[in-house]
């Protein structure tokens, strides 16, 4: 079974519409969407979920009004100003708490201070057509840790080996921290999906280096590329500088937006002919062409790395 | 003028004390110029019910102080000692005020050039 | 007055419409452009500045300064796995720290410190009238949301009576809530596609869990269908203006170029983004 993964770094980019046409392609997959903060996978997956679970991950603390002393030391004590004081009786902000156990060490009365299993979200799997999907929603004000990035994931690997389905499809969050990183785990390969901006540059290279940091091997593709095709330019001669190949261009199409809407994915028309061809060498070149592990030296300074 | 330095203490007496590793938290600072004890004063956010830090900055400036030495300063005290401009420096366990203030004089005591956030 | 500009969906226009809102304003009033995204600051792309102090930030960490007796009641006490208790010494986790302290307070031979660990920088500095205040997370650091608090923090003391425009990052769970806490008010950039609909249901409830008072501007707006809009007027939720995707905008931003005097569009909802904060700075009480 492999695994193969699509980041950008940058929001935006059109990675989740590749992610959904990718697995269109590839027939038999389970994919899995990792960004569990703004899911969107599922809207061009439809389907019925066939499961759904909820995501407990740590805790929150709670002050019994009847053995509480009113001392205050539990507020003194909290480092994350999650306890207050509301006429007159000490109680937690359940938003602010991070379940960390502090106020229960200095609290002088035996047993005033209980933790409850905090509720952090669901975890769904759903069938659309041959596509199996394993998505996650994050609750309001939770911490994106990169537990419940890790369970989809998890999820997805048992239940693709289950099925006997020999390829886990990866749609990852955003950014470089603990939910990318969880993201990253045990990969394949990976896509980096970019857009010919200076940001999309920037955010790119802190990707390869993120990549290069996990020893994971890269392609990149440049995504609305005609919109500015000499920084299209930059972006692939940065590529060349860490090493990793161009796993292809595509161009800007308006008519993507309208399609997506209508539920449809810029494989078949009113996509142009330009913009499906080029999502099929893509997927033809990110799932058996050549990918490498990011390679720049530490004292190159990078977009992504200045002030 | 000479420049004022803190040090958090444990005890209020004078330079022979021992210092307090904490700063926030500390039970009280002397406040020393040209090497002489100004004042002894203690720590009054102590008192505070949310972090000491920023309090005991504030005293900081109160008492026109260039630079503080502890142990150790948290997220709020770091950040509001920064906004002040008042140097932090870093002295290890065990010493008492004088030896603190002897191996700032050296410049042999770690300047926080952090900022301290949790 | 603090005005965040949040999402949820990454990649629909925040920065783009915060910088240009943060040159345009500067010019009239003592403002602050606050990049808060800081797994991935891209704002100075579009303020660029000339020189920047760089400061070093640090989360608390615990160390073992003392004598270990392998007892174990650091890693019974710690609620995030992030301390493991070997033989006589320990391992600290930082990318699973909360850095509440706990381990070092129950630790019954008083050895563990907490000690600064470096986990990205705060970036200061001018361009012209404008003050910039960015937040940059190390590459191979995990927690983002510490650091986003620290950036707005540094942004909004000692200003809090001049404007602040806080660029959000991307999603609705605690890094965006960080950047979008204080707002007095928040404003939500958009697209008419289904994904931009699912983030900003999302984006709403984050905001509404917190109180904050909330706009709506759609961007590339004739790019997709009406059900944002639908959506914006049946929530009540007041809607600034729409940008329509326009070359011009996209080829400034691939340049690196402010877009305000390529695009009367844009010009427009900047604008209205403006004579909002000034009803909302006059009547503090409007919805």
């Amino acid at each position: 079974m492999k695994t193969l993964a699509v980041f950008s770094g940058k929001g935006g980019t059109g990675k989740t519409t590749l992610v959904a046409c990718f697995a269109e392609l590839a027939g038999r997959v389970v994919a899995v969407d990792c960004d569990v903060d703004a899911a969107n996978l599922r809207l061009l997956l439809p389907g019925v979920d066939v499961d759904r679970e909820p995501f407990l991950s740590g805790r929150k603390a709670s002050i019994d009004q009847d053995g509480c002393l009113g001392c205050g030391a539990c507020a003194e004590a909290c480092r994350f100003d999650a306890i207050v004081q509301c006429e007159g009786t000490w109680t937690v902000d359940s938003m602010a708490c991070e379940g960390c156990g502090v106020c229960s060490i200095v609290c002088p009365a035996p047993d005033v201070i209980r933790y409850q299993d905090n509720l952090a979200g669901h975890w769904m799997r759903r069938r659309s057509g041959s596509i199996l999907l394993v998505h996650a929603a994050l609750g309001v004000a939770q911490d994106n840790s990169g537990k419940l990035v890790a369970k989809v994931r998890q999820e997805a690997a048992a239940w693709a080996d289950h099925e006997g389905v020999p390829l886990v499809l990866v749609d990852g969050p955003p950014g470089i921290g603990c939910p990318v990183h969880a993201a990253m785990g045990q990969l394949d390969r990976m896509l980096v999906v970019t857009e010919p901006t200076p940001s999309g540059l920037h955010d790119l290279e802190r990707m390869l280096r993120l990549a290069q940091h996990f020893g994971v091997s890269c392609c990149v593709v440049v995504n609305k590329w005609d919109l500015a095709p000499s920084f299209t330019r930059n972006i692939e001669d940065s590529c060349r500088t860490w090493r990793v190949p161009i796993a292809g261009r595509i161009p800007f199409d308006p008519a993507v937006p309208r399609l997506l809407a209508k539920g449809l994915l810029p494989l078949q028309e009113p996509a142009g002919r330009e913009t499906s061809n080029a999502i099929i060498v893509c997927w033809s070149r990110f799932s058996t062409g050549p990918c490498e592990i990011p390679d720049l030296p530490e004292e190159v300074s990078w977009a992504g790395g200045s002030a | 003028m000479a420049e004022r330095i803190a040090i958090t203490v444990s005890e209020l007496t004078d330079l022979s004390a021992p210092m307090d590793p904490r700063f926030g938290r500390a039970a009280g600072f002397l406040v020393v110029q040209d090497g002489e004890v100004l004042t002894v004063s203690k720590n009054s956010a102590v008192l505070a019910s949310h972090g000491a830090g920023t309090g005991a900055a504030s005293l900081m400036q109160e008492l026109g102080v260039g630079k503080v030495i502890s142990g150790a300063f948290g997220p709020k005290a770091s950040s509001a000692l920064t906004e002040m401009g008042i140097t932090m420096l870093l002295a290890p366990a065990g010493l008492t005020a004088a030896e603190a203030l002897e191996r700032a004089g050296r410049g042999e005591l770690q300047v926080q050039a952090l900022r301290v956030i949790r | 007055m603090i005005v965040s500009f949040a999402s949820g969906k990454g990649g629909t226009g925040k920065t783009m419409l915060a910088t240009n809102l943060a040159a345009v304003l500067s010019a009239r009033l003592t403002t602050t452009y606050v990049d808060a995204d800081v797994e991935e600051p891209n704002g100075h792309l579009f303020l660029r500045h000339d020189e920047a102090r760089l400061e070093r930030a640090a989360v608390s960490l615990p160390k073992l300064e003392g004598v270990c007796t392998g007892c174990g009641a650091c890693q019974k006490a710690c609620a995030f796995h992030a301390i493991l208790a070997l033989k006589d010494r320990v391992m600290a986790f930082p990318e699973l720290c909360h850095s509440c302290g706990a381990c070092c307070m129950v630790c019954p031979e008083q050895a563990l410190v907490e000690r600064p660990f470096e986990i990205g920088s705060l970036v200061h500095a001018r361009l012209g009238a404008l003050r910039l205040v960015s937040g940059r997370l190390d590459v191979g650091q995990a927690r983002a949301t510490p650091l986003v608090e620290a950036v707005v923090r540094a942004g909004v003391r000692g200003h809090e009576d001049e404007m602040i425009l806080v660029d959000s990052p991307p999603g609705t769970s605690c890094a965006a809530m960080a950047a979008v806490r204080h707002a007095d008010l928040v404003v939500l950039v958009t697209e008419p596609t289904p994904f931009g609909l699912n983030d900003l249901r999302l984006a709403v409830e984050m905001c509404r869990a917190m109180e904050r008072r909330i706009v709506a501007v759609v961007n590339r707006a004739d790019l997709g269908d009406g059900e944002v809009l639908h959506y914006l007027e049946r929530e009540g939720i007041p809607m600034l203006g729409q940008v329509p995707f326009e070359r011009s905008i996209a080829t400034a931003y691939a340049r690196g170029e402010l877009a305000t005097t390529r695009s009367g569009a844009l010009r427009a909802v900047l604008d209205a983004i403006l004579a909002h904060i000034e009803l909302v700075a006059l009547d503090g009480s409007l919805p």
